[in-house]
């Protein structure tokens, strides 16, 4: 068949087609994932109070005092320097005990979840490190996590009006967590048995 | 080949290579990131006390795979001052915990948490012999190498005989925060001043006005030390490694506030033993056998010194100096057989004099 006009259109028509599909396809390769957090971006607001609250949780489960002159425990110190009153502190208290125990709760039923799924691999004769993907149900559990968390968050939020809400928030963003960012950690993921050779176990009953 | 074939073969080309781009899309968005949180926090509480936190979280998907653990280490003006580890163990998540420490008016406090997954692994090939697999190239915690430390048996119903436990170190979290008084309005350190009033009831106000290198030497509040342990660790149930899916990690990294503050620094990081430790609580006690007193008063007055010769001929001193006002701590001053002088304080350590 002889190279004439048509021919050549037809080919750059396809060619000019497949690029754009290639372009289109790299570029939602880059577009972020649902659940994906940006490098060097910042921290959520929900897990930087998930873990203030954390804090506040375990300083108030803490009944030793500050010292044998000092009766006071450390989270009487806590009100003064986040700069609210000690009654409103109490709400924060009170908010930190009910996330900590609804966070078990939802820990207790993903840990059943995640005890199952060990079990069916515990057998599994892994050299390479392929196993199969964590229970989808997990998904769902993770998400309502989140949402007990960001529940706390608004609660919280109409507990203390918009003054002491905002007072926390400073305290929290500046104070407990001043430079929170995402960051990437660099982990080998591949795995040639010839670059990184073990000996085996020793055995131990037997 | 015809311009036809050539054509075919570009469309063919262009398919596969479309497909195989879809493919990975749908695969990345079915892959959910297992996602890792560090966090350190550090809250000066009040000029005397100060909490941190330190804690490695996983959410549910990395947790399906591995254990957390973190560890913490507190460190006052550059010393460390504190330290303590977690485990999540099998039955949680989270790898917390917080240490409370008595604190110092003008001084920085660092928390530093070193964030780790926890790993098991376990091999057994068709004969029953069990082999060790290290698909992340993970280093150990402990040795540094090898195949048997660490290992636990686990079993032998459920799984594998062996098991080796390996901690991925995924990074440190670190922040910095400096009890009130070191702070001016203007952020400054090096002309501070302070006036340190008891409340007699182990508080005290702190109202600044004295030199900034006092304030350092102000550390008594030491004497009523606190440690808060991390929740005891334990190794939990074992598990298997994961292919990777990304791990991210909350870094909490604050800068000096500024040279003054390093300055501050540089003259307490000269703090050193004392050769004979804290001489004791009474001046008019000698602190060894060795030492006696000369001076025109009584032992342990403002008038005389103890004296330890050595045989070499060079002399050393001790004088006490308990009732120092504030904002200068208790402490005894001491010549060294140098002639270089110290001031001595409880905690058996001692700083140039200025």
């Amino acid at each position: 068949m002889p190279l004439t006009m048509r021919t050549l259109s037809s080919l750059f028509t396809r060619a000019t087609r497949g690029a754009v599909l290639v372009f289109t396809v790299s570029a939602l390769l880059t577009v972020q994932l649902p659940g994906q957090t940006q490098e060097g971006g910042a921290v959520s607001k929900r897990m930087l109070y998930r873990h203030f609250l954390a804090h506040v949780a375990l300083l108030d489960a803490d009944t030793k005092p500050i010292s044998t002159l000092d009766s006071r425990r450390p989270i009487d110190l806590y009100p003064s320097r986040v700069g609210l009153p000690a009654a409103k502190f109490s709400q924060v208290r009170a908010i930190a005990r009910h996330l900590d125990a609804a966070i078990r709760a939802k820990d207790e039923q993903a840990r059943e979840v995640i005890r199952r799924f060990r079990l069916s691999i515990a057998n599994q004769q892994t050299s390479g490190g392929q196993l199969p993907p964590p229970p989808p149900e997990l998904g769902d559990l993770q998400r309502q996590r989140d949402q007990l968390i960001q529940n706390c968050l608004d609660l919280l939020a109409a507990q203390l009006g918009p003054t002491d809400a905002a007072r926390l928030d400073t305290f929290v963003e500046q104070v407990f967590a001043p430079k929170a960012r995402v960051q990437r950690v660099a982990i080998p993921r591949s795995y040639d048995p010839g670059t990184n050779p073990l000996p085996p176990l020793e055995r131990q009953d037997k | 080949m015809t311009v036809r074939r050539i054509e075919m073969k570009l469309a063919r080309m262009i398919m596969r290579t479309a497909l195989m781009l879809v493919a990975a899309v749908v695969a990345a968005a079915s892959a959910r990131a297992q996602m890792v949180y560090g966090i350190s926090a550090v809250v000066n509480l009040t000029d005397t006390t100060i909490s941190t936190y330190s804690a490695t979280e996983l959410d549910y998907w990395a947790d399906a795979y591995y254990d957390a653990y973190v560890e913490g280490y507190l460190f006052q003006n550059g010393w460390l001052y504190g330290w303590g580890s977690a485990s999540s163990g099998s039955y949680s998540n989270i790898a917390y915990g917080y240490m409370n420490k008595p604190a110092i008016g003008g001084a920085v406090y660092q928390i530093e948490s070193d964030h780790y997954v926890v790993a098991a692994y376990a091999y057994t090939d068709p004969y029953g012999t069990p082999y060790f697999s290290n698909p992340l190239g993970y280093y150990f915690l402990s040795t540094g190498g090898g195949s048997t430390d660490n290992a636990i048996p686990f079993g032998p119903a459920d799984g594998p005989t062996y098991v080796t436990v390996q901690y991925g170190y995924l990074g440190t979290t670190a922040v910095r925060a400096y009890t009130p008084t070191a702070l001016l309005s203007n952020g400054s350190l090096a002309n501070a001043t302070a006036e340190w009033s008891s409340n007699g009831d182990g508080t005290y106000n702190v109202n600044v006005s004295a030199p900034a290198y006092n304030i350092l030497e102000e550390y008594n509040f030491l004497q009523a030390a606190t440690v808060t342990s991390f929740p005891p660790c334990t190794i939990g149930e074992p598990r298997l490694c994961a292919l990777w899916n990304g791990v991210r990690v909350l870094a909490e990294v604050a800068l000096l506030a500024g040279a003054a503050v390093q300055g501050l620094y540089n003259v307490w990081s000269q703090r050193v033993p004392c050769p004979y430790g804290w001489p004791g609580d009474d001046g008019a006690v000698a602190p060894g056998p060795d030492w006696t007193w000369q001076g025109n008063g009584p032992p342990g007055s403002s008038e005389g010194n103890w004296v330890k010769n050595n045989p070499n001929g060079r002399q050393e001193s001790l004088h006490p100096d308990l009732n120092h006002p504030a904002p200068k701590a208790p402490h005894w001053d001491y010549k060294d057989p140098g002639g270089k002088w110290w001031d001595v304080w409880k905690d058996g350590t001692m700083t140039p004099k200025k």
